[in-house]
């Protein structure tokens, strides 16, 4: 009777662990094979793959990512925006989403790369209880993305080093940023996943013959380097008019300017520059949900950008960003990185005639401080022909 | 009695050649207490202007632009100024050499940037000795030295933000910064203490109002 027993408990327990991999098992699919939706703008003019570029990513692979094409036919500027780069950082495909369904130009080309680590959204970071998906309420229904993180999975970019040697710079890394696009700048053509993801895109930059590239991130309010744009030599004073004028006009809170720091390697707003003829950028906005000291981590925090732990921190004078019951909403960061990005445009244009582009389409930043849902497009109302997957 | 006249309009001629009516108190001798700056290295002063610069209100270009701190706000200046039509150069290394003979107002931003300073392989008190010998040079040649802090409360949140600060103003003929920067007082308390023009805008974009 003992004997029966115990093995029933075996059976039960196994029966458990069963469902509980089952269930798990699928989550992650959910998770992985979910595609997020893209209506392009009636401006685009073609949509090619990353491996149209390079051999480096292989045609249909995970980080075989859409690059949207927009193309005025006028000669002018040449402009690479880069959404995606680290997943746990939502605005990123956000608003190049949002760019690639608004975007009309009229002088000059812009590409857009909406999941530019698709590989790191397809799973959260382990032992942060991350939401696998966030959602918001649009005029047409519900639009959903993948939360992911900052590292591409582990079974897409086995095996890796023991140590992360930077190439081509020979820096040592931490070794999990060998998954962490924005530590493989400039890229690696027979390198591991990141590293060839970067070495396509480099191609991209250097084969269009792009002349300034704008990468979106997010930042905790615990890390100093906060609400800032980030600029590649080649690109300080136009950095620092983008910085002063949306200071001036534009944002409660001040954008600041950091020079890219020519000693650490592998980040797009120092290798993109040094390695092809761009102008490389790189905006930061706060995100709350990436500080240590948050409480719960869910899709609400995630889109609301209020956590009482932050606010107390913010209360003692240990953040560098402000931070008050207000938060810091999806709506705020999205618009901030959307203006930031005209500005650029704006500004460069001005400062580099010969390299003039001119956008319509793209919406202010009240408009989407007051109706961000507005700006996503139904995929139902338009010629299946403009629906994209990432 | 026509002797003692003349020597004496000789004198005040002299002293009037020598000195700066309308310059703010040099802060060797403040009205109170103001930080200390660390000694600056000898330096080789560029030739002297024709006229030792007056500050009559707004800082007179040329400018020589630098940041004590690696920080962008040097870049930021001189881009306004450029905008603006006025002659400007920025160099964040900028030493006694680099430093051109016609500038008439030598800018000092302050705040540090700990990912510049180390990209530039220096530290605040590197820099602080580099910009004191340079301000010492300007101040022989007749230059006006104004201490900038024209990126907010951002450039305020550390020892070597303040270290950059205390140092520059304690050599400044002048102060210029933002209102964000200032939103604590402590400049204007600062100016009102040493008796220093303060020269206070907005924002950065509106340094121009502030240059001639």
């Amino acid at each position: 009777m003992k004997k029966l027993s115990l093995n029933a408990v075996k059976v039960i327990a196994l029966c458990v662990i069963a469902f509980c991999m089952a269930i798990a098992g699928f989550l992650f699919r959910e998770h992985r094979t979910f595609k997020e939706t893209v209506v392009v703008s009636e401006g685009c003019t073609e949509v090619k793959k990353l491996s149209d570029y390079s051999d480096a990513i292989k045609p249909g692979s995970v980080n075989d990512c859409n690059v949207y094409i927009y193309d005025s036919g006028v000669e002018g500027g040449t402009f690479l925006i880069i959404g995606g780069s680290h997943p746990e950082e939502p605005t990123g495909p956000m608003v190049a989403q949002l760019l690639a369904e608004n975007l009309k130009v009229t002088k000059g080309k812009v590409f857009i790369i909406t999941r530019a680590n698709n590989s790191a959204s397809t799973i959260t970071r382990i032992g942060e209880a991350y939401p696998r998906f966030y959602t918001l309420e649009t005029n047409y229904g519900t639009r959903t993305w993948r939360m992911g993180q900052r590292h591409a999975a582990e079974l897409d970019s086995w095996p890796d080093p023991e140590v992360y040697i930077h190439y081509p710079s020979t820096q040592n890394l931490a070794n999990v940023d060998i998954r962490n696009l924005n530590r493989n700048w400039p890229g690696k053509e027979d390198g591991l996943l990141s590293e060839r993801t970067a070495f396509a895109i480099m191609e991209l930059i250097r084969n269009e013959g792009v002349d300034y590239t704008l990468d979106y991130h997010e930042a905790e309010l615990e890390y100093s380097v906060e609400n800032t744009l980030v600029a590649h030599d080649r690109g300080f004073d136009v950095a620092s008019m983008v910085s002063m004028t949306l200071t001036a006009d534009t944002f409660d809170v001040p954008i600041g300017m950091e020079f890219s720091p020519a000693a650490l390697r592998g980040l797009s707003h120092r290798d993109i520059g040094d390695h092809s003829n761009a102008a490389s950028f790189l905006v930061e906005v706060a995100e709350p949900m990436l500080d240590r000291i948050r409480g719960v981590t869910d899709e609400k925090l995630l889109m609301e950008g209020k956590d009482i732990f932050v606010i107390k921190a913010g209360e003692h004078g240990l953040l560098y960003a402000p931070m008050d019951e207000n938060g810091w909403p999806i709506e705020k960061r999205v618009a901030r990185h959307v203006a930031t990005t005209t500005r650029l445009i704006e500004m460069y244009s001005m400062m580099h005639p010969d390299q003039e582009i001119l956008v319509e389409g793209i919406p202010t930043y009240q408009e989407l401080l007051t109706n961000l849902g507005a700006y996503y497009r139904n995929p139902a109302a338009v010629d299946s022909s403009r629906v994209y997957f990432d | 009695m026509k002797k003692l006249i003349a020597l004496v309009l000789a004198m005040m001629m002299l002293l009037a050649a020598c000195g700066n009516s309308a310059a703010p108190a040099p802060t060797a001798a403040p009205a109170a207490p103001a930080p200390e700056a660390p000694a600056a290295p000898e330096a080789e002063a560029p030739a002297a202007p024709a006229e030792p610069v007056e500050f009559s209100g707004k800082l007179p270009a040329p400018f020589a632009i630098t940041s004590c701190g690696q920080s962008p706000g040097a870049t930021m200046l001189n881009v306004v100024a450029g905008q603006a039509g006025l002659t400007s150069v920025n160099d964040n290394a900028m030493d006694v050499s680099g430093l051109p003979a016609d500038t008439k107002t030598l800018i000092i931003t302050t705040g540090t940037s700990g990912k510049g300073m180390g990209a530039a392989g220096t530290d605040v008190n590197m820099e602080l000795d580099r910009c004191l010998a340079l301000a010492e040079a300007a101040k022989k040649a007749g230059m006006l030295v104004c201490c900038a802090h024209v990126e907010g409360m951002s450039r305020r949140t550390d020892a070597n933000d303040q270290a950059s600060i205390d140092g520059i103003l304690a050599i400044a003929d002048v102060v210029l910064v933002i209102d964000d920067s200032d939103s604590d007082g402590f400049f204007t308390n600062y100016c009102n203490t040493n008796n220093l023009p303060l020269l206070k805008v907005p924002v950065a974009l509106n340094a121009a109002d502030v240059m001639e």
